[in-house]
């Protein structure tokens, strides 16, 4: 008995529940981890697909730093009773895609049957494989590969990580700056983010003075 | 009860075919979508492009496996697209934090001021 069909339905029914939850819920903090547990879900899907490093890649980065940054900056930023606007009904949305799930799947199901997009058995990539893809080059390691691209995704994290340091930095201040400002903004307020005082002149006044 | 077991018996021997990836990476699409059309907080609009790059991710892995993907073309971008990830949620994390700092709030109301 093959268990490939289970399993996948199973993690799919993950996936979907906590990307809806994630894109439904009315507390920011409950969208950002039930997001990674999306994105832990979809780690699992790339060890069905054969891609056991880009598995553990994504549980590493896209279920776990990306998160961790995300939960920092709603901590840094928003209030806490601040609750966001959800104009739809979650299990209505939950109903709407399990229709349209269920009519794709037959749609296809249809024409599956014994056609060639049906594949026995995936072989799983090493990831010695993947590497020497990555770093080879026309010239380079003897095979073609992505080297070029390699390179240039290198220097776009590079530059994303100055340039994040320098967005985040204000004029005159050095790195190691004050950190009153920001708490005395996040009081919290009754209704909603809408109606938060601006607070920004008198904060700004403040810390000059 | 018979009829039920070979049904169940013959859904799980069924097998996983490429579709249904596709199908499963068109709803987490569609899912991202959604988020970016509906929600006002400007985090909550990145997690939906971050939904957005996962489904685009599951669908290189996907189509890359079931094609016999000897080069592993598929594989070595969907490296890229999570090292774009990074870079996407970095830069713009550090954005959020400025427009905090000069607008009070982060919804997309409070980026409004070349509308008026």
């Amino acid at each position: 008995m093959e268990l490939n069909t289970v399993f996948f339905y199973l993690i799919s029914l993950a996936v979907l529940s906590a990307a809806i939850y994630s894109v439904t819920s009315t507390k920011l903090l409950n969208a950002a981890l039930s997001l990674a547990l999306s994105f832990f879900a979809v780690g699992g899907l790339f060890f069905m697909l054969g891609a056991p490093f880009l598995g553990v890649l994504q549980v590493l980065i896209n279920a776990g730093a990306i998160p961790i940054v995300t939960v920092f900056i709603i901590f840094m930023t928003q209030s806490r009773r601040v609750t966001l606007r959800s104009n739809l009904n979650a299990a209505l949305t939950v109903a709407g895609v399990a229709l349209l799930g269920a009519s794709l799947w037959a749609f296809w199901n249809t024409n599956t049957k014994n056609t060639n997009t049906q594949v026995k058995g995936i072989s799983v990539t090493s990831s010695k494989a993947l590497g020497e893809a990555l770093l080879s080059a026309d010239g380079v390691n003897g095979r073609s590969g992505t080297l070029l691209a390699f390179e240039i995704a290198s220097v776009l994290l590079l530059v994303a990580m100055t340039g994040a340091i320098v967005l985040t930095k204000r004029d005159g201040e050095t790195i190691k700056g004050e950190v009153g400002v920001l708490s005395e903004v996040d009081k919290p307020v009754s209704e909603g983010q809408l109606e938060r005082p601006a607070v920004t002149i008198e904060a700004a006044e403040r810390g000059v003075a | 009860m018979d009829g039920i077991l070979e049904v169940v018996r013959g859904f799980a021997n069924s097998g996983v075919t490429v579709n249904h990836f596709l199908a499963l990476s068109t709803l987490m699409f569609l899912i991202g979508l959604y988020g970016i059309l509906t929600r006002r907080n400007l985090i909550a609009v990145l997690m939906g492009v971050e939904i957005l790059l996962n489904a685009a991710m599951l669908n290189f892995v996907a189509i890359a496996a079931y094609s016999g993907d000897s080069r592993l073309t598929g594989q070595t971008f969907a490296l890229f697209i999570v090292s774009l990830a990074a870079a996407e949620v970095a830069v713009g994390l550090a954005i959020f934090i400025n427009v905090f700092r000069s607008k009070g709030g982060v919804t997309t109301e409070d980026l409004m001021e070349m509308k008026n």
